[in-house]
């Protein structure tokens, strides 16, 4: 039910993002990462975007040089999980503005977040690209505003000080 | 003040030192370690962060658990988020101080900015465990009459995963969340959809009151995302309401005629298909017509995600509509020969469902074809095998009931052994068998193939990697060759063909097979062309007999034991049957002359043809009763008891033997051995080598330790041993060797000595025996006092052994080394007696 893992994974198999929605050891996590990303980046282009891997179905698609991939149940939609990845992805590059591969592992915080406002315990919460990010730009902006009163807040005390 | 590195600095810096990573970032977590204890907030939050980055390389940050739950509790709302994520990406059910975060969640969902509460509520829907889905969930709950929508679909989200830790919660969760059902915002009822989608294929009967709800949702409804959860929420509740697919399928019909949604269809599709809505419904068959049509749409389409999951669909139709799919065996074959693996492995599934006896002839050869042409790229070999096995378990299913030419399936069968680079000689080997046995009328055909096979020796004979699956298969035809050997057409060009020099280098598998068909050939050839015998058939008899003969005497040597045995036999008898031949008796060569020889004609063939072998159920052991009074279960010797003194006197030896034995096997148990026997005579029950007062207790505790073949012997021996033991030792001074075995040889030169017993030859064997096995270092001075009393151990080792302990020895034919070594320890202990 629902998504079980969520990676982004380079060409050469280095992971940007990993996202566990479900509790799962170190160990195991990075033998599923390594075998995952060992089977996702053999495949040629025209081949379908659906491979099993220990009963599972995982789902990934590419998009220039990062392996987006999914993993989820027997019994779960493999299409619609497509569009999840692909939603996710306009709304990575309506936030970053063209994203590449660069933004995202300078920003990976960002990236996270974004992931969140889309994704919750494996499920989509938010259909709308719209919403999510005005959601995100709001968090953006509240935090900003945080950290300006938080500064003067600084200020305010130093100088009291003297 | 130290400069800290922000988190741009330390990628920057792992992503500049490529080829020492490992070091440079264990220098980081050294780095991190400092700061993350360090009372500034704001360093904090940053060294979270990096060990957040850090985690997702790979590595351990429990550590730092409680530094984390520090930063999550910052009032600071960055802070706080850096804290959260890297509780989310590191936290574990495990992490022991998750209890911790418990209050802290609770007062950040009680929070009045509304970032906090999202931040709270995400990490909540990652870390939660059974003990915080419990104490949050009332709280979770109050949310969700929150103003702002935007808390509300978030609450709603996290309450799924609460409730699927904490079961008791959704009793009190459902109502609420149906009340989400008719909220005003599209997102929050979608969120609410979801949710109970999920939570209704765990328990679908829950939900069926929602039906008329969602029914509505989904008749109105324009979003894609609501309906495709929407259908499959039904697909779950239809098993168990047969009623609800009376209204569904004309709704479910219309989206799928109307939508344009690839997924929506699908999944529509995919509902209609595993709902059990095909099963009884009346229009069920239009239905699977309509699903088909659609289906066979996706084919058209150059998506290759769509033929894949358009198989899919497809396999689960043809569970129940295995004709439908069947008409279209077109497109899959072209599935079969895609140059997409998961699309071959999925058709190759697909069509061993919808196999019949009309498809199975093109299925097969596209099947081989594949595998023929396929057979150069090596990175595919596992899925081949799978392919190649998948045939045969398609072919032989319910024993054949699909295959009505069974000449054809033989062949198909002989050249799959041929194609190069798979694995499945066995397999083969066992149906090619199966099918000659089984089906008569096939053997004529068979053994014409196989009589033509042999005949050309390269198949044979020839090496190389293309034969592997080949020569698993080759005894199996030499198997029914000379099994069925009446059906050979030419024997002597098959025989030629058999009879070689190069046989020999033949493997070992491949050997006892073929000594055992050429003599079986032999003897048919000999019976069945009776009316042809003649003055030039007998000499023909003579020089194959002369040739066989010499052929098996060539396999004397070969390193195979079953080939060796067989051999010789083989040999011998065709020298015999030469010398039969080559008699100087008048009558008998007369009597040649009229037919074959007796002793083919009699003796030699009912060796291999007074009874067919038919293929016998698996069951069938099970089925023959024992013979009548044959009482498996009582034992053996169960009846017999030693008298009490006896087993006093075994009991006592026994355990001083037992100790030595123990000792001697177990090297690095020496100390705890010592202890254990210095504590006083304990009964160990797991010990084998101990023994029970009485029989039935000898039973629970040889029944109770793993046999090495010495319970049995066990009793018997002691029982043997003990006759030998004639006079009643002094309990006192046995107690003390019972305290300390191993120590000296002192105690043990105390035992005394039955009187009249034969020691001296004994006592050479027990002495021989025990420098040959090495016993521990404890025993060595032991063996060597012991010595010294009467033998050196030098002459003791070179003595012979008496006749008359050979015979005893025979007796106890099965003991094992270290048993009689135990027996004659005993005897050499009572040979000092006696010398004292």
């Amino acid at each position: 039910m629902g998504i079980k893992f969520f990676l982004l994974v380079s060409r050469q198999g280095k992971v940007r993002l990993a996202k566990w929605f479900y509790a799962v050891p170190t160990k195991e996590r990075s033998k599923i990462v390594r075998d995952v990303s060992s089977l996702v980046i053999v495949r040629k282009p025209k081949m379908c975007n659906f491979v099993e891997y220990k009963g599972e179905k995982i789902v990934y698609r590419r998009y220039a040089s990062l392996f987006f991939i999914c993993g989820i149940d027997q019994d779960d939609n493999e299409l619609i999980i497509l569009e999840v990845i692909h939603k996710f992805v306009e709304v990575l590059d309506k936030y970053f503005g063209n994203v590449c591969e660069l933004d995202l592992i300078f920003n990976f915080e960002k990236a996270y977040y974004v992931l969140e406002e889309l994704l919750l315990a494996g499920e989509l919460q938010e259909s709308s690209k719209t919403n999510v990010l005005s959601a995100v730009l709001a968090g953006d902006a509240e935090s900003e505003v945080d950290a300006q009163q938080d500064t003067i807040q600084k200020l305010v005390g130093n100088v009291k000080k003297f | 003040m130290v400069f800290e590195r922000s988190l741009n600095d330390l990628i920057k810096g792992i992503r500049s030192h490529k080829d020492d990573e490992e070091s440079y970032i264990n220098g980081c977590l050294l780095e991190c370690r400092k700061e993350v204890s360090s009372q500034d907030a704001e360093i904090k939050a940053e060294a979270a962060l990096k060990l957040a980055y850090l985690e997702m390389f790979g590595f351990d940050v429990s550590w730092a658990s409680f530094q984390i739950i520090e930063v999550m509790a910052s009032s600071q709302l960055s802070q706080k988020q850096r804290g959260y994520l890297a509780a989310v990406q590191s936290f574990k059910p495990t992490t022991d101080v998750l209890m911790l975060t418990t209050n802290l969640i609770k007062k950040d969902i009680m929070s009045s900015r509304v970032p906090e509460i999202t931040i709270a509520i995400n990490g909540l829907s990652h870390i939660s465990t059974y003990g915080l889905a419990r104490d949050l969930y009332q709280d979770v709950l109050i949310l969700l009459n929150h103003s702002v929508p935007y808390i509300r679909k978030r609450t709603i989200m996290v309450l799924y995963r609460l409730c699927l830790q904490y079961p008791d919660a959704i009793p009190i969760c459902v109502p609420k969340l149906r009340e989400r059902l008719d909220d005003t915002d599209n997102s929050v009822v979608n969120a609410s959809v979801s949710v109970i989608c999920e939570l209704a294929r765990r328990t679908p009967k829950n939900y069926l009151e929602f039906a008329p709800d969602l029914f509505h949702l989904l008749t109105n409804s324009s979003n894609n995302w609501m309906l495709i959860k929407l259908v499959k929420l039904f697909a779950s509740l239809t098993p168990y309401e047969p009623r609800l697919v009376k209204k569904l399928v004309p709704a479910l019909t219309q989206i799928i005629e109307t939508t344009h949604a690839m997924s929506l269809l699908y999944e529509c599709i995919n509902t209609i298909v595993s709902g059990n809505m095909l099963a009884n419904y009346s229009h069920s068959d239009q239905l699977a017509w309509l699903c088909t049509t659609k289906l066979r749409e996706f084919f058209l389409d150059t998506d290759q995600n769509l033929k894949y999951v358009a198989l899919l669909s497809f396999y689960k139709l043809s569970i129940t509509h295995q004709q439908l799919v069947a008409q279209q065996l077109d497109i899959i074959l072209q599935c079969l020969i895609d140059s997409d693996i998961s699309l071959r492995m999925r058709a190759l599934d697909l069509v061993c469902q919808i196999v019949n006896a009309g498809n199975i002839v093109s299925i097969v050869k596209t099947i081989m074809l594949q595998l023929v042409t396929s057979s150069e790229d090596v990175l595919i070999e596992e899925s081949r095998n799978v392919t190649a096995l998948k045939l045969i378990e398609m072919t032989s299913k319910s024993t054949y009931a699909v295959v009505s030419d069974f000449e054809w399936l033989l062949t198909v069968y002989v050249d799959l052994a041929r194609i190069p680079g798979i694995h499945v000689g066995k397999v083969l080997s066992s149906q090619i068998v199966d099918l000659c046995v089984r089906v008569k009328a096939l053997r004529p055909f068979a053994i014409d193939l196989f009589s033509q096979m042999t005949s050309d020796p390269s198949t044979i004979f020839s090496e190389g990697k293309s034969k592997e699956s080949f020569s698993e298969v080759l005894p199996s035809l030499l198997w029914c060759l000379g099994e069925y050997a009446e059906y050979v057409e030419d024997y002597i060009d098959v025989l030629d063909g058999l009879v070689r020099p190069a046989s020999t280098s033949l493997p070992s598998s491949i050997q006892p097979v073929l000594i055992q068909c050429v003599p079986k050939l032999f003897c048919q050839w000999c019976v069945n062309e009776e009316a042809a015998w003649g003055p030039e058939k007998l000499g023909l008899v003579k020089l194959w007999v002369t040739r066989i003969q010499q052929f098996m005497e060539s396999f004397v040597q070969s390193l195979d034991m079953e080939a060796q045995l067989r051999a010789v036999e083989y040999s011998i008898m065709f020298a015999q049957i030469q010398e039969i031949l080559n008699t100087n008796d008048y009558s008998e060569i007369l009597d040649f002359q009229q037919g074959p020889p007796y002793i083919i004609k009699n003796t030699v063939i009912n060796l291999f043809f007074t009874e067919s072998l038919n293929p016998v159920a698996s069951k069938a052991q099970k089925r023959v009763l024992p013979p009548e009074g044959l009482a498996l279960d009582t034992p053996i010797n169960g009846a017999i008891e030693a008298p009490k003194k006896l087993k006093n006197m075994i009991d006592e030896s026994s355990n001083i033997r037992s100790a030595r034995e123990t000792t001697e096997l177990s090297i690095d148990n020496t100390p705890n051995m010592l202890q254990a026997k210095e504590s006083g005579p304990v009964r160990d029950l797991y010990n084998p080598f101990y023994l029970n007062s009485s029989p039935s207790k000898e039973e629970d505790a040889t029944a109770e330790n793993d046999t090495n073949g010495f319970n049995e012997v066990t009793e018997n021996d002691s029982l043997f041993s003990g006759s030998k033991i004639m006079k009643v030792t002094k309990k006192s001074r046995r107690r003390k060797v019972l305290a300390s075995p191993t120590q000296g040889p002192v105690e043990i030169a105390q035992d005394e000595i039955p009187e009249g017993v034969q020691l001296s030859d004994e006592d050479q064997l027990e002495r021989s025996k025990i420098q040959k096995e090495k016993p521990l270092i404890s025993l060595e001075p032991t063996s060597s006092t012991l010595n010294d009393n009467d033998h050196r151990p030098e002459t003791t080792s070179n003595t012979p052994i008496a006749p008359i302990k050979v015979k005893k020895r025979e007796k106890n034919k099965k003991k094992s080394n270290t048993e009689i070594k135990g027996e004659k320890m005993r005897k050499k202990r009572v040979s000092k007696k006696s010398e004292d």
